[in-house]
């Protein structure tokens, strides 16, 4: 039954596993996400099959005293304190979930805290990805792939065979995106990473990526804005390649 | 007299409102184009772009292979006249796939550019060739920009650009394996099934009325003249309850139409890289089967039980404006025949149910425009937008006017209040959107420049627009469903509803919540960080008082005398499937989760879960409650089980595993995928047909019900409010007498 096993096991975006080093592990947002999920479902379920359990009419029962009558307003039922309470308790959970994914969220976001090795500027068009000439940083000049400030492309990166939908990066870099669309709306998307960026005529947004945090090897760009006819086959080859 | 100024003063009114629309056929900053600039190309661009220079790109292949080498030649003529041994002419061109190469001393590629242009000796020609490798796919489309210039050698000088004249033209070569751009002389699917359909229907009604010409020995205009005088009533009627009969089976047309379409788009993912459908008919499909299910499926089977039960529950004749509600029903079969005309002229309307801009204001020169069919699916969905709004204020002006001797606000059936929220939040929110298609559609077919970004229109206006209506439409399409739950598991538990009140309050705030969290639809989009940041932190509010809701239905269940009938075990069961759609919703609410999670299958199995598992099951639960109320029989019991139990778990089966596609990363609106989704792929779409196929049993149960079901009496199920003092099927006026409401407590 592998069909269970692939609804059991499946592969999350790597950026989740821990992002950045804040909050992975059982008290990170994703598995407190899980965690708290289940026991809302079993809490529901469970409630719901104890009342059908125990609360079953059976022919011959009397009605209840505030039974409904046609044509008048029931008996008011209800208990203040109890619904202040289901009324905190969700609150104080949603709360904590917020918090919990506020340093995932200040990771992701914060670009600019991030010392850059590498800024490639990204154009999108219908469909195409096209990826400019990486531009080296004061940070990036220590690495061999920088020579006096300009990028010198490695030796052994030979999968690309044009700028167009396929991109080679040295594995360890904190790379920059700069992502500018030529016609409509994009979105730069990493499915394996987890990283998802619009990209928008007339706006220049970006995206970064710490290439040490994933293991070299192939990925994928999937455009994940839908963006017209060959949607669907707007994707790009990235290869994070270890520099010897 | 005071008509005719009126009328005059309109007139002014519009003709000044047309003066004013930002019309214009170029760029604000003068012709050059921005595009052109970016790719190097900056010579002889003060001229006006110009029709007489005709560009000519000859050699083309007619498909291309992989990575072969074409050589094309260029050739521009018109313009100015040639001087010999002068400068005659530049080009430049651009590839979208594949790479260019210069052959000869005539043309060069830019250092660091992919185009190719002429070099300074190559501008005493006007015709260059060169070569052109074709790319490693075959199923891409290549386009060649070119822009040619045709000059006339008064070289030098401040002047030198003068008297030049330069065009534009794209050139298209397909590769071989690039289904969607063949010749398109068959007809596409969608089109195959409506000519389908109409033969079935044409050849049933031929049947139909042969054998009633037959059998009851009657002329074919007297079978005619019978039908039509089955059929006149329901044309002309402004009762609230034909209406809302029309309005129900409209609605649950459309649905048994959109889910064909879902099915559609389920048989092209069956397996990847499938060639059921071409993409653009792919993307015509989704778009049609988010547009009908939500503005023709939904809505519709809500408005049309808020029309029947309305008037009923709060003890009133009729609604305030029954002519105006007649009108509002009529707006949408039209707006939803003139959407689907699309089909017919070329391909329906493809830009989503989101109708996303630029893309949908199909800004010129665009490689990918849209389908014809999408200016179709603008004017329909604007008389959508109208009917929504006339109904709302006809159901505000009724509830609040309207209510019978006793019914107090706090008195009404939670049903009633439900609808009263929704119609709230219908008046603040369908006219942004309609407002926002006329805008959509003034740009489409009138050449204004509200969404066009490259005359500086704001790139993400349109998302804000339509989202500040688009989740407030959520809320609509999910409180009514709240309503009916509340009622059905009050009856069958036969006790009152455990918090009336607090449902009340928890129905009113998330209405108003609903207005600040729209911007969860854009994690991803370049918006404000902080709005962005806001709308996270308002939508997790949300789950407190849908939280509250859920408890008080379970709580009204403890205590109570639970009596298990269709209309409560499907109750029960949206209970669950919502509860798994709103805890998904949760998950959204995180931005950093949502980064991942956006725009993918997650997002797809979230609001399947809401939207099916919580409005679709809780009016079909609807149906099974009040069909006794509305016809006078009771739905078979049996059946109604059978459906339940088929539909429950083939809707899980379908849509629980899209969490898990959507998680490995598989996009929405993909008509293709990576091969490591085809399992859960096939699951889901074999799930998604048994749950098609399980809507038939309630079809049947339905029509076999209406004939042969047994006698229901007023009040079937016990229930307390006014729609079961009446009589089943209510009287023409409703009620014999307009009841007063009593209250328990002052009842002994």
């Amino acid at each position: 039954m592998s069909l269970i096993g692939d609804l059991i096991n499946f592969d999350n975006p790597s950026v989740w596993n821990d992002f950045g080093g804040t909050s992975g592990g059982f008290l990170g947002v994703v598995w407190q996400m899980a965690i708290w999920s289940i026991l809302v479902a079993i809490l529901v379920c469970g409630w719901m099959i104890y009342n059908l359990i125990y609360y079953r009419h059976t022919e011959g029962d009397p009605d209840h005293e505030d039974a409904l009558k046609v044509g008048v307003f029931p008996h008011e039922r209800g208990d203040a304190k109890i619904e202040i309470a289901w009324t905190i308790a969700p609150l104080i959970l949603v709360s904590w979930l917020t918090f919990s994914s506020l340093a995932p969220l200040d990771y992701l976001w914060d670009v600019d805290g991030q010392e850059e090795d590498l800024t490639i500027e990204v154009e999108a068009g219908q469909w195409y990805w096209q990826f400019g000439t990486p531009v080296c940083s004061e940070k990036g000049n220590e690495n061999s792939w920088c020579v006096d400030g300009l990028y010198q492309q490695p030796l052994s990166f030979d999968k690309c065979k044009s700028n167009i939908d396929c991109l080679e990066l040295p594995h360890g870099a904190v790379v920059h995106f700069r992502l500018t669309s030529k016609d409509v709306l994009h979105s730069f998307n990493f499915p394996e990473i987890g990283i998802k960026q619009d990209v928008v005529p007339n706006l220049e947004t970006l995206a970064w990526l710490d290439t040490d945090k994933v293991e070299a090897g192939q990925y994928s760009i999937w455009c994940a804005e839908y963006c017209g006819d060959e949607h669907s086959k707007m994707d790009a080859d990235v290869y994070i390649t270890e520099v010897q | 007299m005071n008509k005719k100024i009126l009328s005059l003063g309109f007139l002014v009114a519009i003709l000044l409102a047309v003066t004013a629309f930002p019309t214009g056929n170029s760029l604000p900053t003068g012709i050059e184009d921005p595009n052109m600039v970016a790719n190097g190309c900056t010579c002889h661009t003060t001229g006006p772009m110009s029709s007489d220079v005709v560009i000519n790109l000859t050699t083309l292949p007619e498909n291309y292979n992989v990575s072969q080498v074409y050589t094309f030649t260029l050739r521009i003529s018109g313009g100015t006249e040639p001087t010999e041994d002068a400068n005659q002419g530049g080009f430049f061109i651009s590839a979208n796939y594949g790479t260019l190469e210069s052959t000869d001393n005539t043309t060069q590629i830019p250092e660091g550019k992919t185009h190719l242009t002429h070099n300074e000796f190559g501008n005493n020609f006007r015709e260059w060739s060169f070569n052109w490798t074709a790319p490693e796919s075959d199923s891409k489309v290549a386009v060649f920009t070119v822009y040619g210039n045709s000059v006339n050698g008064n070289a030098g000088g401040t002047d030198g650009a003068s008297g030049d004249y330069w065009n534009k033209a794209e050139f298209k070569v397909a590769g071989v394996n690039a289904k969607n751009v063949a010749e398109k002389e068959e007809m596409s699917v969608p089109q195959k099934m409506v000519y389908a359909f109409t033969v079935l229907f044409l050849t049933l009604c031929t049947v139909v009325v042969g054998n009633r010409m037959v059998v009851n020995d009657q002329s074919f205009e007297d079978v005619m003249k019978d039908y039509w005088d089955a059929v006149y009533p329901w044309l002309t009627t402004t009762d609230h309850k034909y209406i809302g009969t029309l309005y129900i089976c409209t609605g649950f047309g459309f649905f048994f139409i959109g889910g064909i379409l879902g099915l559609l788009i389920r048989l092209q993912l069956f397996e990847s890289d499938n060639d059921f459908l071409t993409y653009e008919e792919y993307n015509s499909t989704f778009t049609m089967h988010g547009t009908t299910m939500i503005f023709m499926a939904a809505m519709p089977i809500i408005f049309g039980f808020a029309n029947y039960l309305i008037p009923l529950q709060i003890g009133a004749r009729d609604l305030a404006f029954p002519r105006l509600n007649a009108l509002s029903y009529w707006l949408l079969p039209t707006g939803g025949i003139v959407i689907y005309m699309g089909y017919f002229t070329g391909g329906a309307g493809d830009v989503g149910w989101t109708g996303y801009t630029p893309y949908a204001s199909n800004d010129a020169g665009l490689t990918g425009p849209t389908s014809p069919g999408t200016d179709f699916w603008v004017a329909g969905q604007i008389m959508l937008g109208a009917s929504s709004t006339l109904t709302a204020i006809n159901f505000l002006t009724t509830m609040l006017r309207m209510r019978a001797p006793g019914m107090a606000l706090m008195r009404m059936p939670l049903f009633s209040w439900s609808i009263f929220v929704t119609v709230f939040l219908l008046l603040l929110s369908i006219p942004v959107f309609t407002v926002a298609l006329i805008l959509l559609m003034a740009d489409r077919t009138f050449g204004t420049l509200y969404f066009d970004v490259n005359a500086g229109g704001d790139p993400i206006l349109w998302q804000h627009l339509f989202w500040y209506f688009g989740h407030p439409e959520v809320y609509i399409v999910i409180l009514p469903a709240f309503g009916v739950l509340s009622e059905i598991i009050s009856t069958f538990s036969r006790r009152p509803i455990f918090g009336y009140t607090s449902m009340v309050y928890a129905m009113a705030t998330i209405g108003i919540i609903s207005f600040i969290v729209y911007g969860h639809h854009m994690f991803t989009s370049g918006a404000d960080p902080l709005f962005r940041f806001i709308v996270m932190l308002t939508t997790m509010l949300v789950a407190v008082p849908t939280g509250i809701k859920i408890f008080n239905w379970l709580a009204t269940m403890t205590g109570g005398s639970i009596v298990l009938k269709t209309p409560m075990v499907f109750a029960l069961g949206t209970i669950i499937t919502f509860t798994i759609g709103g805890i998904t919703g949760i998950i959204l609410a995180a931005i950093p989760v949502d980064i991942a999670l956006h725009d993918g299958y997650f997002v797809v199995a979230h609001f399947h879960y809401v939207l099916v598992g919580g409005t679709v099951f809780s009016f079909i639960a609807g149906v099974y409650y009040w069909f006794p109320k509305m016809t006078g029989k009771i739905m078979n019991e049996k059946l109604g089980l059978l459906h339940f139990a088929t539909t429950f778990i083939s809707f899980n089966a379908a849509f629980y595993p899209m969490h898990n596609v959507g998680i490995e990363g598989m996009p929405r609106r993909y008509a293709t995928y990576d091969s490591e989704f085809t399992e859960l792929n096939e699951f889901i779409s074999i799930a998604a047909f048994l749950f098609g196929f399980a809507q038939l049993i309630f079809i049947y149960n339905v029509i076999y019900s209406y004939k042969n079901g047994k006698d229901a009496g007023n009040n079937p199920w016990d229930g307390w409010s006014f729609e079961w003092a009446t009589s089943s099927p209510p009287p023409h006026n409703s009620f014999i007498e307009i009841p007063t409401l009593k209250v328990a407590e002052e009842e002994k």
